[in-house]
């Protein structure tokens, strides 16, 4: 049998989990010619029985488990002498870590590049970052190589500057040339010194797919770490140097002592390629520590970053509006050959550097000291923190909002709050006390607003808006309900992400009423795109808190319409939804709860007997103690004779949604029903709670099957309240 | 005598009218696209026939599809008017109609327009391939090119298979390759995926029923292309000389009795939710078995009212490693700005390695 071309070495440790799909994405590789050597340092769960077991299935694979334990660098250098030692006529080398994947086209691809391209030395793909679980957890893959890259020095220049060691590292490169620069020199961060010694050996080249995915188990890169992973039986003094000076002396002593390079590299030419690098890993290691410092400043202050993004444009803007950076033109007239101009630019950008990191430090240090303090510690980082992280994933839509509201503030037109053409239960337990927020944040003078809704939902907002304007007084009922419809089915649902034509409609409509020939609109999409990310478990309820308040709503006179009703009573109102199906046992369940409901306690049922919106009513029938008081409604009205009613009751009772959270508001417990639990939205559960909590008036959530435990609660209020008096007109007795 | 005279000649030219239309019926059914129709009909009916033990090996079509089949029928005996604008009629599968994409519809217009604009951000080699303009194509037309959901969503499914590098073989090869599709409905997908991967071999196996609407328009749209249907020869020899024929219709009830020498990718999208853990385990066992390296897959989990099956990836996961695909924030039945509904949030791309 002939050796292979190519031959991966694999150095494990201790990644059992992810041993298998990574052996299998070797195995399963299109291009099948290749020797897998497996080299073990003393892994202490099951790597070595996974890699056996394959190995007793493919021969190509060898497994070898070190006597004593190595370190990352020895174990790295181990399995490529191994595997050079196994297939000695291999052209071609990869090191496989024991937890990434590649795509079975992987080495066919990278064969290939190499086959047809002899200036490259090493290839490697595009790469998707993924967790754990093996979801993608980045968008963009890195992209760099000097593909075409003649010239030695800017291949050199371009690595350093342009690199990024992990990206490239499991790259499929000639074995003679990583042989010939080092292999994994004992530095820290050896692979960046073999990368830089390959770059200069000839080009890399990057193949444009994704064909590897690196595993992330959400540690990020600590030089810490590597002096731990790869000295495990004792640092070494040289552990400690700064990478970057190593590295450059590392470079110079090959480069420059010792000649061992190839040809065209001479011992001068090594010398001053190691001052190269010297000067250019510093200036990298000052630019990425100064980049950590800012993401660390950052993240624990999150104001100063729109402060820093705002100067920063200031200062292009002004760059930009002066036109001096146009100047180039005039600058090199006026100051000469390109040699003195670029003296000059370095000059200049040198004095810029030794004042900002004058200011950078001491600002630096001051950061530390405040950072030190016990109660920067213990509640103001923890609370910056928090604060970043609760908006993070909304955060976009945050700044949207506050503008939309701006833009709306300013205008300084009348402002068309709505229209609300959505479910009773977003108004009430949203979108009010958003706007309730809303007023309040950006001091709204209430005479501008003219809240559009309908049904009568007026009482809702009269603390909040001087004027209203019903839709059901702009258009027929019918007319909603089919425009209303179309919208439905325009946007695939009732939600108002987006103002829809039939919103255009009636703001119009407002305005030829009240003869405005301009306004400004606050849409519920506002709220809607908001508290989605809420709704969908995409934001911490933190976002709700924030842009939410919750406060009892305006109280509602008992009224003469009323008077019939008893002084005390239970509020129902029933209809269908996903939750509470209409099914023949929820119809037999709310016949007999009504039914014992009213031998403890009056009744008045809600039904407004009008088709409004798309939730089937249901009417439980008539009975002794139950009254109903659908004559009192018109379209106009429903809501606003549903609302006095319910703010008066002893309690409401109904299919859980809707009215169901309007109780707690006048201060009236509710019991809202359902049959089906996977149906209700845990977020809107959530948020009933807290709000019963704030208004100190208890929103219970039942199955309708526990009627008995409804009717104990029953038998408690009224215990409490003592017995109530007959009705009187004009409420109709429905007995 | 003047009136009777005028209404003589008028009824002439009624009866001339009425002849005329007939011989255009007659010249119609003359065309390539009917014969195409009527040579799908002769094999669909005689693998209906062929089927009606369908039952009793366990490849029934479940209620669901059985109603939707039944809405249909009347497609065995199209005229060829119904065939001229056969794209009208494949609302029957996707529920898509021309009239949802009428040009008055400006801000879906917008929309759709912003969701091809994203998705060609993603697009790093060109994969679009807009609503051809054939038996009735429809959608809203973005810079003279038809656009409508299902576009998009092929589009979609077509950076994935990109992004999963598994597109660039098949794009790029010199040999033939074989391309196993279950349930490509009304042909839409076959038509992008063979105009993105000429050389390539589409092996579609669905309901008999359905190659009345993919045969017939694949057929219209690659007018050269070849064709065999299960049963035009020897069923063992269906795979003979495979790499001359550019598509394969299978019914899905003798999916299982053939072997191809080679499969290169098994496609399935939006209906291994539907179906039972037997079919989808039998699908993706035949798949592996067959050695196909890849398999993709853009399904939830499982259907919101499908109890008879457990869950799709945990079945792909028994012979595949699955790699989802990120790609837009909200699902193919959504555009941008649009709610992300529970229920639609679930479709995930996945492109599957075979385990070893």
């Amino acid at each position: 049998m002939t050796s292979p071309r190519v031959v991966i070495g694999a150095p494990l440790y201790n990644h059992a989990a992810d041993l298998p799909e990574t052996i299998e994405s070797l195995l399963t590789q299109s291009y099948r010619e290749f020797t897998l050597v497996c080299v073990d340092d003393q892994s202490s769960d099951a790597t070595g029985e996974i890699v056996e077991s394959y190995a007793a299935r493919d021969s190509r694979i060898v497994y070898v488990r070190n006597a004593t334990r190595l370190g990352m660098i020895d174990n790295w250098r181990l399995a490529f002498d191994l595997a050079l030692e196994q297939s000695p006529d291999a052209a071609y080398f990869a090191w496989a870590s024991d937890h990434d994947v590649w795509h079975p086209r992987w080495l066919r691809v990278l064969v290939d590049v190499l086959d047809r391209h002899p200036e490259v030395v090493l290839a490697y793909p595009r790469n998707r970052r993924i967790g754990p679980d093996g979801v993608v957890i980045d968008k963009r893959p890195w992209q760099f190589d000097t593909a075409g890259v003649d010239a030695l020095r800017v291949r050199f220049r371009r690595t350093m500057s342009d690199m990024s060691a992990g990206n490239m590292i499991y790259g499929l490169g000639r074995s003679d040339a990583i042989r010939r620069a080092g292999v994994f020199r004992h530095v820290l961060v050896p692979d960046r010194l073999l990368l830089m010694e390959l770059s200069l050996e000839g080009q890399f080249k990057q193949v444009p797919e994704v064909l590897w995915f690196r595993r992330w188990h959400g540690q990020f890169f600590s030089l810490q770490r590597q002096r731990h992973a790869f000295f495990p039986n004792g640092r070494p003094l040289y552990a400690y140097v700064p990478w970057w000076i190593s590295h450059a002396s590392a470079l110079t002593w090959i480069l420059g002592v010792r000649a061992a390079r190839a040809p065209g590299i001479g011992r001068w030419a090594g010398v001053r390629l190691g001052g190269r690098y010297l000067r250019l890993a510093g200036l990298l290691h000052f630019r990425q520590e100064l980049k950590a410092f800012r993401i660390e400043l950052f993240e624990r202050a999150t104001f100063l970053k729109p402060i820093y993004v705002r100067s920063r444009n200031l200062y292009r803007g002004v760059i930009r509006h002066t036109g001096l950076d146009a100047l180039s033109g005039r600058w090199s007239k006026s100051f000469g050959d390109a040699i003195r101009r670029r003296r000059l630019v370095r000059l200049v950008k040198r004095k810029a550097r030794t004042a900002a990191n004058e200011a950078i430090g001491s600002g630096r240090y001051l950061l530390r000291a405040v950072r030190a303090l016990p109660l920067m510690q213990s509640r103001v980082i923890p609370w910056l923190v928090r604060q970043e992280i609760d908006e993070v994933p909304a955060g976009r839509e945050v700044g949207l909002m506050k503008r939309a509201l701006r833009t709306v503030v300013k205008s300084r037109k009348p402002i068309i709050v709505g229209p609300w053409l959505s479910e009773v239960g977003f108004e009430v337990l949203y979108w009010i006390p958003f706007l309730t927020w809303a007023v309040k944040e950006f001091d709204i003078d209430r005479d501008r607003l003219i809240v559009v809704s309908r049904g009568g939902a007026d009482v809702w907002y009269r603390d909040l808006a001087e004027h209203y304007e019903d839709i059901f007084d702009l258009m027929s009922v019918k007319d909603y309900r089919h425009r209303n419809e179309e919208r439905w089915s325009e946007g695939g649902n009732q939600k108002q992400m987006a103002p829809s034509a039939f919103d255009d409609d009636i703001v119009d409509l407002v305005k030829a009423r009240r003869g405005l020939s301009d306004v400004a609109v606050l849409h519920p999409s506002v709220m809607y795109r908001l508290f989605r990310y809420f709704w969908y478990g995409k934001g911490a309820i933190s976002l709700l808190e924030k842009h939410a308040v919750y406060r009892p709503m305006p109280a509602i006179d008992r009224g003469p319409a009323l008077e019939g009703l008893p002084a005390e009573y239970a509020a129902v109102r029933f209809y269908f939804r996903p939750s509470f199906p209409d099914s023949t046992e929820n119809r037999a369940l709310i016949g007999q709860f009504v039914q014992a409901l009213s031998r403890r306690m009056p009744v008045v049922l809600l039904n407004p007997g009008l088709s409004l919106d798309d939730h089937e009513d249901f009417d439980p029938g008539t009975g002794k103690g139950v009254h109903k008081i659908d004559h009192l409604m018109t379209p106009t009205t429903n809501l606003q004779v549903q609302s006095a009613v319910i703010a008066h009751a002893r309690v409401f009772v109904g299919t859980y949604g809707g009215l169901s959270y309007l109780g707690p508001f006048y201060g009236v417990p509710s019991i809202g029903l359902f049959s089906y639990e996977s149906e209700l939205v845990a977020t809107h559960l959530d948020i009933s709670r807290r709000l019963s909590r704030r208004l100190a008036a208890p929103l219970v959530t039942l199955d309708i099957r526990e009627v008995a435990m409804v009717e104990m609660l029953f038998d408690t209020l009224h215990r409490d309240s003592g017995t109530t008096s007959a009705p009187r007109a004009p409420v109709a007795p429905a007995s | 005598m003047t009136d009777s005279g005028s209404t003589t000649d008028l009824l002439v030219a009624a009866d001339a009218a009425a002849a005329a239309w007939e011989a255009r019926l007659a010249a119609m059914r003359d065309q390539p696209v009917y014969r195409s129709y009527e040579r799908t009909r002769r094999r669909v009916l005689a693998l209906l026939s062929l089927g009606r033990n369908r039952r009793l090996t366990g490849h029934a079509p479940s209620d669901y599809w059985s109603g939707e089949l039944d809405k249909f029928e009347y497609m065995l005996d199209a005229s060829p008017l119904i065939v001229e604008k056969l794209r009208l009629h494949t609302h029957n599968l996707t529920g898509l109609h021309a009239n949802q994409y009428r040009d008055s519809l400006r801000k879906h217009r917008r929309r759709f327009r912003e969701k091809l604009e994203a998705l060609r951000a993603l697009d790093e080699v060109d994969l679009w391939v807009p609503e051809p303009r054939l038996l009735g194509g429809f959608g809203f037309d973005i810079g003279g090119q038809l656009v409508n959901l299902d576009t998009l969503k092929f589009y979609e499914v077509l950076i994935a298979m990109h992004l999963g590098a598994v597109l660039t073989e098949l794009r790029e090869t010199t040999e033939r390759k074989l391309v196993w599709e279950i349930g490509a409905g009304w042909g839409g997908f076959p038509y992008q995926f063979k105009k993105q991967c000429p050389n390539v071999t589409y092996v579609i196996t669905d309901f008999p029923e359905l190659f009345l609407f993919s045969a017939t328009y694949l057929m219209a749209a690659f007018p050269e292309a070849k064709v065999r249907f299960f049963g035009e020869v020897p069923a063992e020899d269906t795979f003979d000389g495979w790499r001359d024929l550019d598509f394969i219709f299978i019914p899905d009830t003798f999916h299982a009795t053939l072997r191809p020498e080679q499969v290169d990718l098994l496609i399935n999208m939006v209906s291994f939710q539907e179906m039972t853990t037997q079919q989808v385990d039998g699908y993706v066992r035949r798949a592996f078995d067959l050695g196909c390296p890849y398999l993709y897959s853009l399904n939830r989990d499982r259907s919101g009212h499908n109890a008879e099956l457990t869950n799709v990836r945990s079945i792909i996961e028994k012979y595949y490693w699955p790699h989802p695909v990120d790609m837009l924030p909200v699902s193919y039945t959504k555009m941008l700005n649009e709610d992300p509904d529970e229920g639609d949030s679930g479709y995930k791309h996945v492109v599957g390695w075979r385990r070893v």
